[in-house]
Formats: structure tokens, C-alpha cells, sequence
């Protein structure tokens, strides 16, 4: 191991232990809750309500339409979580005037933001963790409801998803780190997260805009997580391994971006 | 008071985030017609079934404040407001206006109001562009019943944006707190127009005050002041009552 990489894992310890730990805590019972709701309230709505989202959305029966709705339980407090955690990162600090005295550590500043932005991103997809596990549980648990949604095709879903916002959020640090208004910070990231939900809502209401264009179709409308459950039960847990490097270098190319910028 | 709020309100409008807010609603109003182009039969069927309006005009208005508006209700307010009184604080502002002679609790309520203005006129700036493009992109398009059903939604919009400043400043830290004002804003949309979808729990969703807001939609055929005016009424007392709490919940925040 280099001097530099153990400089930086002793840094990214010590940034783990102040890392705030209730709201991820807290956001991992809300997804649980969320899955709960759903499987208990949802099974109660008009067969026409259920057949909207069956139809729109491509799936098979009740178990899809459930698993479809978990995986926004998964997705919205997941991203939110590490979203609240990510603006502390560089963009609260800037504006609380304590980004300087931060800087002036011994640490180079790539590594700063890296063991800042690490124990956010680690605590962000251990809510998706907890939620699709969740999810996985009541879709086994869940009788009646059909056959199309396995339960570990709906944990890969969600772990996918998770996966994810994992990058998406460090990828945003990258923006982040050139912004100087954390609310500004908040609403590219809301931009982003609504860019992501974009091509879903364009499924259910312009269907017609996917006619011949299959990988946009399979690769950007959230159903299709659903549709590919088979693949998802390897794809989704392998993404999230992959995810957490990825997320890594991505946070440290937003510290080394920093490092160029002049405005602090 | 009124100097004060003014001018706060003249600042938040000059701000980036609020130019960015806005060029996102221009974004969405320039967006929907596209996306309600062709909206396949079990969209149409689905929707004309749940508020009783085969009208296509009804679809349109079902996606523009189900997917749009009541987005933007959930997000916006607590882009704008989740800084009240805690930015200061947090940016050691809040020891010099504490020499002032304002209270905290009426600071909390002038930031809160002129918070609440800038949502209300990024909100009637929308609907006004929605009513000058829609007609002639939108099949149906009828500006007055749109305006009207929209300036109820408004009082939605308020009520989230001084929801969204007391519950952040209940939680006393703005990251925390924005996340918190953003979880409820998303149950309250998310249950908003429920009642329409499952008509046995409709009385139920009435004490959701997203589902006031929504409510143009139970007979947009006959808008009428009195469907109209009690829901703005109980929209404005609860917005009232939000805000006096946000006052008397803000003085624990020191300095």
C-alpha cells in the first residue's frame, strides 16, 4: 500500500466516524414502510386503477404492478438520502465559509472530497440495500399476486437501481463541486433525478415514442427492470459492486476538479 | 415589515436557483403537448372513467397537475424555502439581525411570505405561458377552466412552499430538513388524487391538502366559485395556521 492510499484510508476513517448516521437510519425504515404500504393499500385499488399501471407499464399482473411501486420505494429515498448527505460534502461547507480551513489539511484535495463523499455514497446504498431487501421479502411473502416478478429478480431491480443512484450522486458531485449555491446544487440534482423518471412517464403516456427504438426502451423505462427480472437477479447485485469504484473515481475527479478550480 | 419583505422578495427573485426553477417549468410547458400528442385508449379510458369526462381536455389537465404541477408542488417549495432562517444561521448571519429590532418569529414569517411569493409567481407565470401555448397544442384546451382549476392548485403551491420553511426549521438543520419537507411533500402528492382512483376513500383524502388543491378536477365541466372558493379557504387558513406554528417553532433556533 502507498503512502498516499493509506494517507487516505486513515483520512476516510476518520471522515466515516462524523459521516451522519440517523438519516440513513431513519430513510431505511421509510423505504421498508413504503414496501409495506404498498403491498398492504395497493391490492385494495379498483381492478381498473391496478390494469392502468399493468397495462402502461407492460406487466404481467399484480405482482409487477407491486414491484414497479417498490422500486419508487427504493429509488426516492435512496437518491433523497444521499442527496441531503452529498450537499455536505463540498456545497454546505462552501457557504458556511468552512471549505478553506477543510483544504487546508494536509490532504491532497482529490482525497478530501473522496473520504467525505465515500461514507455518504456507502450509507446512500446501504438504504437501497435495506429496501430491496424488503421488497424482495414481501413479494416472496406476498401470496396471490402472480408469478411475473421473482423475489430475487426484485432484489436485482433494486439493487440495480441503487447501483445507480450511487453514481448518479457522485457523478452530481462533480457539478457540485463548481457550484456555489447549495440550493442550486439541490435543484440540478432534482433536474437529474427527473431525467431519470423521464422516459418512464414518456412509456405510460407516449408509448408510441419507443416504436423502434428497442434499447431506449429497455434500457431507460424503469418496467424494464421488471420485464428482465431473470438478468437482474445476477445483473443487479453485480452493478452495485461495480457502482461503488465507479463512485469512488468519481468523487475523486470531482476533488481534483476543485483542486483546478480558483473560486473556493 | 412590508419594506423588508419586499425586498427579499426582489432578492429571491434574482437568484440563480429561482432562474433555473423557472427555466425547468418553461421546459415543462413547452413539454406536455408533445407528450399528450397520441395518448394510447387505456390512458384515455382510465382517466375519463376516474373523473367522469371523456373530454380529452380532461386527460390533459389530469397529467398537468398529476405529473407536472404536483411534481413541481413536492420539489420547488423546498428548493425555495428549506434555507429560511437556517442559512442565516448557518452562514453566522443570524447574531448581526438579532440585533435588530425584528423578532425572530416575525423574520421567520417575512422570509416565509416573500418565500411563499416567489412559488406564487413562478407558479402564475407558468400557468399564464401554459394558457397563451396550450390552445390550438392541446386538444380541447379551454384557458378559462384551465386558469380557474390552476389558481386553486395555487393555494396547493403555497401551502407546500410555508409547509416546507416550518418543517425545516422544526428540524432545526437544512439538509435534514429539506429531506423530511421533501418526504412529506411526496406522501401528501403521491395520495393526492387517490380518492378520484379508489371512490370509497374520497371523503378520507380531503384532509390532504394536495387533494384541495386537485379538486377542480372532480367537475371541470361546471367550475363554479363554490366548488372553487372553500378549498382556496381552507388552503389559506392552513397556510396561515403553517406559518404561525413556523414562527412559534423558530425561536428555539439560536444564533
Amino acid at each position: 500500500m502507498s503512502a498516499a492510499s493509506l494517507e487516505f484510508s486513515q483520512h476516510l476513517r476518520r471522515e466515516w466516524r462524523f459521516a451522519p448516521r440517523r438519516g440513513p437510519l431513519i430513510m431505511m425504515l421509510v423505504g421498508v414502510l413504503c414496501v409495506v404500504f404498498n403491498h398492504l393499500v395497493l391490492p385494495l385499488f379498483p381492478e381498473r386503477a391496478i390494469a392502468f399501471m399493468r397495462v402502461g407499464f407492460r406487466l404481467d399482473d399484480l405482482a409487477g404492478v407491486l414491484a414497479l411501486n417498490d422500486l419508487m420505494g427504493v429509488y426516492f429515498p435512496t437518491f433523497f438520502v444521499g442527496l441531503a448527505g452529498s450537499l455536505g460534502v463540498v456545497l454546505l461547507a462552501r457557504e458556511e465559509h468552512r471549505l478553506e480551513l477543510l483544504l487546508a489539511k494536509p490532504v491532497r484535495t482529490a482525497d478530501l472530497v473522496a473520504a467525505r463523499a465515500v461514507p455518504v455514497l456507502a450509507w446512500t446504498a446501504g438504504v437501497g440495500a435495506v429496501t430491496s431487501a424488503a421488497m424482495a421479502v414481501a413479494m416472496a411473502a406476498h401470496a396471490g399476486i402472480g408469478t411475473s416478478v421473482s423475489a430475487l429478480g426484485a432484489l436485482g431491480g433494486g439493487l440495480f437501481l441503487t447501483a445507480l443512484t450511487v453514481v448518479l450522486l457522485a457523478a452530481l458531485q462533480v457539478a457540485f463541486v463548481r457550484i456555489s449555491d447549495p440550493f442550486t446544487g439541490l435543484l440540478v440534482a432534482c433536474g437529474a433525478w427527473f431525467g431519470t423518471m423521464m422516459p418512464t412517464a414518456v412509456l405510460l403516456y407516449r408509448p408510441d415514442a419507443f416504436v423502434g427504438r428497442p434499447a431506449a426502451l429497455h434500457g431507460l423505462a424503469m418496467p424494464s427492470l421488471l420485464w428482465h427480472e431473470g438478468t437482474l437477479g445476477w445483473l443487479g447485485p453485480l452493478s452495485l459492486l461495480l457502482a461503488l469504484p465507479l463512485a469512488v473515481a468519481l468523487a475523486r475527479a470531482a476533488g481534483a476538479r476543485l483542486e483546478r478550480s480558483d473560486a473556493l | 415589515m412590508t419594506r423588508l419583505l419586499w425586498l427579499d422578495y426582489l432578492a429571491a427573485l434574482r437568484e440563480r436557483k429561482t432562474w433555473i426553477a423557472a427555466a425547468m417549468l418553461v421546459y415543462a410547458v413547452l413539454a406536455i403537448p408533445l407528450l399528450l400528442a397520441d395518448p394510447p385508449p387505456h390512458v384515455r379510458e382510465a382517466i375519463a372513467a376516474w373523473f367522469h369526462d371523456a373530454d380529452p381536455f380532461a386527460v390533459f389537465m389530469f397529467v398537468w397537475i398529476d405529473l407536472v404541477m404536483n411534481k413541481v408542488v413536492a420539489f420547488v417549495p423546498v428548493i425555495l424555502a428549506s434555507g429560511v432562517v437556517l442559512r442565516e444561521r448557518d452562514t453566522g448571519v443570524l447574531g448581526l439581525l438579532a440585533a435588530k429590532p425584528l423578532t425572530l418569529s416575525r423574520y421567520f414569517v417575512v422570509r416565509t411570505a416573500s418565500t411563499c411569493a416567489v412559488m406564487l409567481t413562478l407558479y402564475a407565470a407558468t400557468q399564464l405561458l401554459g394558457a397563451a401555448w396550450f390552445p390550438g397544442r392541446v386538444a380541447g384546451f379551454r384557458p378559462g377552466t384551465f386558469l380557474a382549476a390552476m389558481s386553486l392548485h395555487a393555494f396547493a403551491a403555497v401551502f407546500a412552499t410555508a409547509l416546507a420553511a416550518t418543517v425545516t426549521v422544526a428540524v432545526g438543520r437544512r439538509g435534514a430538513g429539506a429531506l423530511v419537507a421533501l418526504m412529506l411533500l411526496g406522501l401528501l402528492v403521491g395520495l393526492a388524487l387517490v380518492g378520484f382512483y379508489q371512490p370509497d376513500w374520497y371523503a378520507m383524502t380531503l384532509a390532504n391538502p394536495l387533494t384541495l388543491g386537485a379538486l377542480a378536477m372532480r367537475d371541470l365541466e361546471h367550475l363554479s366559485p363554490s366548488l372553487l372558493l372553500p378549498p382556496m379557504l381552507a388552503l389559506a387558513g392552513l397556510t396561515a395556521v403553517t406559518i404561525a406554528i413556523g414562527a412559534w417553532v423558530v425561536r428555539k433556533v439560536e444564533a
